[in-house]
């Protein structure tokens, strides 16, 4: 969840605790004190339970401070990773980089990445920063090939928890620069330092939407 | 950089759309959507409720502004004006400046298109003391980037200066605007249509707004000639920006009357749209040929498990009966806020069982503490083909039933659900009570805690009470006793206020009697006796009767009352009567928009009516407005004329990705006066029937969700 989204629902709670003086209702602070609870702390994981009773290659995802989904490898088109959400959401990722998300009202159509991206050739490298330019192309509204220059470069390691696994990770991250829209963001990716996978991420796929979080819960098999 | 430019100028044709965050049309000082002093012909899309502060020496104002339709904008103004003393009396009133409360209303009659304007007529401060009143048509166009606005003003929004009013030539009566209300009382708070564009003169105003893509920020300049107050001016153009902090919040920064800098901030929201979509996984159900067997077989595992899914969802089953491929589900749910979305859950989670049972019809009956409100029958493999995809709303909505509900005897009964009763329940909240605009302080208020405890003796019947407690206050600064010609019986409420710090707020015992259900419709009943509320304890019955078929339903209620102490404890005062009404509920053919008339005897032994009118959105977002006026002159009232408000609710759930069916609701009266006075917290047996009223307007939305 970004800043925008935290400040109008801060307002939005500001504003309903403001007119609720009229008349009080215990449901209302119930519901407040759990809105209050989200702004100020991430969503719960999924449990072990719901990610274990799916028995394909999954990823814990969920968008800005929204709770987590679960969402399945549908696809492998020739590396490009197609995952798919009971509601219908449809996510392609490519080494772990979000290339095109499905179904919401702003979408990503498609993502062009820089050819010599660390992550897409396995060059990665903690000594090096590395200027990249990636083509965004949104759908709702339509822009088209939107060049972003990003700097990707090491940030830190560190021991990742999933599920009871402890993984050594390398945390990299990716900064836009220079873009004709101002589009400010900054993309993480925790990397299995034995596989050099990426195993959990934060990218920004819009401008218009929220960042999206995911974790692998179950590991593609080819990967 | 230069390649990525030459991009721009290609490829780029949607660019703008994700170069700025646009807060859209903003309002003006007024409230008004406009420039800063003047209005343009601009309104909200329907569903936006908006909150806007203004700092414009000498007049600092706190409004709401709600659009209820496309073609419609009411605002709500409180203003303080530092020009006048609240009295002229200091041991009244002491140093408090002027407060005053306004209505503004702006209609458009003209929608733009790409050749003609925008036009749009507006009254400011039509109901109320006068002290802004105004009248107006004024017309937009937007060109690019700019947005033009021309308009001419009548009452506050001409000057001395302007043309003559262009109706006297019609009718010289035109020319005297004098007295407030439409009968020419001085006490405020009516209709004052015969002082609409009137007057000796009239002015045009102008002015235009231009959007920079790029910040977002809106440049406004005006025209504007009027000065209501008599304010010292050195120039009549106004100019000023506004700053889009991000698509709900605005800030305005302003130069007035080449004198004064002003200052302004909006937060605004479209309720009539979910801010977070609802995010709700039904997992598909996989059995065992072992499991299936069962669930065939055997009536106890069949509902068994559909009673165990359905509870996991909120959705709880009462009772389940069977005839041949027809199973009826009598469900009590307080989950999902429209029952289209309920049915589709309850479809989603169970379909699976039911095929295996060869379940070819579904009638789901919705039952609200006792009452059975209404049924939605359907046929289940047409629901799942709409489940798969494979058909649409429009095609489903041929084979989705509304009825009342009617026992059928030949069902056979396999399932009775078993409550535990009696059932304890108890919580805290906290009590914040205000008054608002008092002589000897702007604002009264205190700070406290409720408890509530209710006990459940079966479906029917429970005794509830909450107990207040004082934490903090300033209550004890209340100087003045009230004044009325009628009988106290609301404006003691400052009594009630200061000595009622820690109080039995209520303590009463409910019950709902066995609802008649015909073919045409169910007649329910219920009583409540009791301290009913903070002011009043007493005994009452209530009667409604609905036909879901139908978009009208009835109800009466009769209460005999007596009047609390102020300390609201175990003691009465001397003052009793009889109150009651009867209530007629119209579902307007308007999507959303309802009509309540209600007549009857009020609290002050005065006769009456009560007009309701409110629209409700397909999220559960509500605005209204009421007005009474019973047997009383507008003098025996007192200021205001007579008892009117407005109320809006704002569904919770609006942000969340869980479902919730409450509301935080705010209701606002410019006055607490004795007239037209209903009793409150009352059991609104309607109420029962009612939630499946308005849920049934909006069936593609419910089954969206």
């Amino acid at each position: 969840m970004d800043y925008k989204d935290k400040l109008r629902i801060s307002i939005f709670q500001i504003f309903i605790l403001f007119f609720t003086t009229s008349c009080s209702h215990i449901g209302i602070y119930e519901e407040l004190g759990t809105y209050f609870k989200n702004i100020f702390s991430e969503p719960d994981d999924l449990s072990f339970d719901v990610v274990d009773k799916v028995k394909f290659a999954s990823m814990q995802m969920r968008l800005g401070n929204n709770q987590n989904t679960l969402i399945v490898l549908e696809e492998d088109n020739q590396g490009i990773l197609k995952w798919t959400s009971s509601n219908a959401i449809k996510i392609y990722t490519q080494k772990g980089i979000i290339t095109r998300f499905m179904g919401l009202d702003n979408e990503l159509g498609i993502l062009e990445i820089d050819k010599s991206h660390p992550i897409l050739n396995d060059s990665l490298s903690k000594e090096r920063k590395i200027n990249l330019t990636s083509f965004y192309t949104f759908k709702n509204p339509d822009l088209y090939r939107l060049p972003v220059k990003t700097e990707f470069y090491y940030h830190d390691s560190d021991d990742l928890d999933i599920f009871g696994e402890t993984f050594k990770v390398d945390i990299y991250k990716e900064e836009a620069l220079d873009n004709l829209i101002d589009w400010k963001f900054t993309n993480l990716f925790w990397i299995n330092q034995d596989t050099k996978r990426v195993i959990k991420s934060s990218q920004s796929i819009t401008p218009k939407n929220p960042k999206v979080h995911y974790t692998v819960t179950r590991k593609y098999s080819k990967q | 950089m230069s390649c990525l430019l030459c991009f721009s100028s290609i490829g780029f044709s949607s660019i703008e759309d994700y170069l700025f965050s646009d807060v859209g049309i903003t309002s003006n000082i007024h409230g008004e959507i406009g420039l800063i002093d003047i209005p343009s012909s601009r309104l909200l899309e329907e569903g936006n409720l908006k909150l806007h502060l203004v700092n414009s020496e000498p007049v600092n104002s706190m409004l709401i502004i709600a659009s209820p339709f496309n073609w419609m904008e009411v605002s709500l103004r409180y203003a303080d004006i530092n020009l006048y003393k609240y009295s002229p009396f200091p041991t009244f009133s002491g140093n408090q400046t002027y407060k005053d409360k306004s209505f503004n209303l702006k209609l458009r009659l003209i929608k733009e298109s790409e050749t003609t304007p925008e036009l749009s007529i507006g009254f400011r401060d039509f109901i109320g003391t006068g002290r802004f009143s105004g009248e107006y048509i004024v017309s937009s166009k937007r060109i690019g980037d700019f947005d033009f606005t021309v308009g001419l003003g009548w009452g506050a929004l001409a000057s001395n200066e302007g043309l003559k009013n262009p109706f006297y030539e019609f009718d010289e009566s035109f020319i005297n605007r004098s007295g407030f209300g439409s009968d020419g009382s001085v006490l405020g708070g009516t209709l004052a249509y015969n002082t609409w564009f009137r007057g000796k003169k009239a002015s045009s105003f102008y002015g235009l707004e231009y959007i920079n893509k790029r910040s977002g920020i809106r440049f406004k300049i005006e025209h504007d000639s009027s000065n209501p107050f008599g304010l010292y001016k050195k120039s009549d153009i106004n100019w000023g920006l506004t700053i889009p902090a991000s698509k709900y919040l605005d800030i305005n920064l302003f130069r007035i009357r080449g004198t004064d800098l002003g200052f302004g901030i909006s937060y605004k929201a479209n309720y009539s749209e979910e801010i977070i979509p609802k995010n709700e996984v039904v997992s598909s159900l996989n059995f065992s040929e072992k499991d299936k067997v069962l669930l065939m077989e055997d009536f106890r595992v069949f509902t068994g498990t559909m009673n165990v899914l359905l509870n996991n969802y909120g959705l709880a089953p009462q009772e389940m009966s069977i005839k041949d491929e027809d199973l009826e589900i009598i469900i009590s749910q307080s989950k999902y806020r429209n029952q289209y979305t309920a049915t589709k859950r309850v479809l989603e989670l169970i379909k699976e069982i039911l095929v295996l049972r060869n379940i070819k019809n579904v009638s789901l009956v919705f039952q609200n503490s006792n009452i059975n409100t209404n049924s939605i029958s359907l046929s289940l493999p047409k629901f799942i083909r709409y489940l798969e995809g494979n058909s649409s709303i429009p095609e489903l909505r041929d084979h989705v039933y509304i009825d009342n509900f009617y026992p059928d005897p030949d069902k056979e009964l396999i399932f009775k659900g078993d409550i535990d009763f009696p059932i304890y329940s108890w919580g805290i909240s906290p009590a914040l009570k205000n008054h608002v605009g008092g002589p000897e302080r702007f604002y009264f208020g205190q700070v406290g805690l409720s408890f509530h405890g209710a006990i459940d003796f079966d479906k029917q019947s429970s005794l509830s009470g909450t107990v207040s407690f004082n934490i903090a206050n300033n209550l004890d600064d209340f100087k003045l006793k009230p004044y009325s010609l009628l009988p106290k019986v609301r404006s003691n409420i400052r009594e009630y206020l200061v000595e009622g710090k820690n109080s039995l707020s209520t303590f009463e015992f409910t019950r709902i009697f066995k609802p008649v259900y015909t073919k045409r419709g169910a007649l329910i009943s219920g009583m409540k006796v009791g301290y009913i509320e903070e002011m009043y304890g007493g005994v009452g019955t209530e009667i409604a009767y609905k036909d879901v078929r139908k978009p009208w339903y009835l109800a009466a209620n009769f209460y005999w009352v007596k009047q609390r102490d102020f300390n609201q404890r175990f003691t009465f005062r001397d003052y009793e009567t009889f109150t009651g009404h009867i209530d007629f509920f119209w579902d307007t053919p308007i999507e959303g928009l309802s009509v309540n008339l209600s007549g009857g005897r009020y609290l002050a032994k005065d006769s009456g009516i009560t007009l309701n009118i409110s629209k409700r959105f397909k999220t559960g977002f509500l605005l209204g407005a009421f007005a009474t006026r019973t047997d009383i002159s507008f003098g025996e009232f007192g200021e205001g004329s007579f008892d009117k408000g407005i109320y809006f609710s704002i569904p919770l759930d609006i942000i969340s990705s869980r479902h919730n069916p409450n509301n935080a609701k705010f209701s606002w009266k410019n006055l607490t006066k004795d007239g037209g006075q209903k009793l409150m917290n009352t059991l609104q047996i309607q109420k029962f029937l009612n939630d499946s009223a308005y849920n049934l307007d909006y069936k593609s939305y419910g089954l969206q969700r």
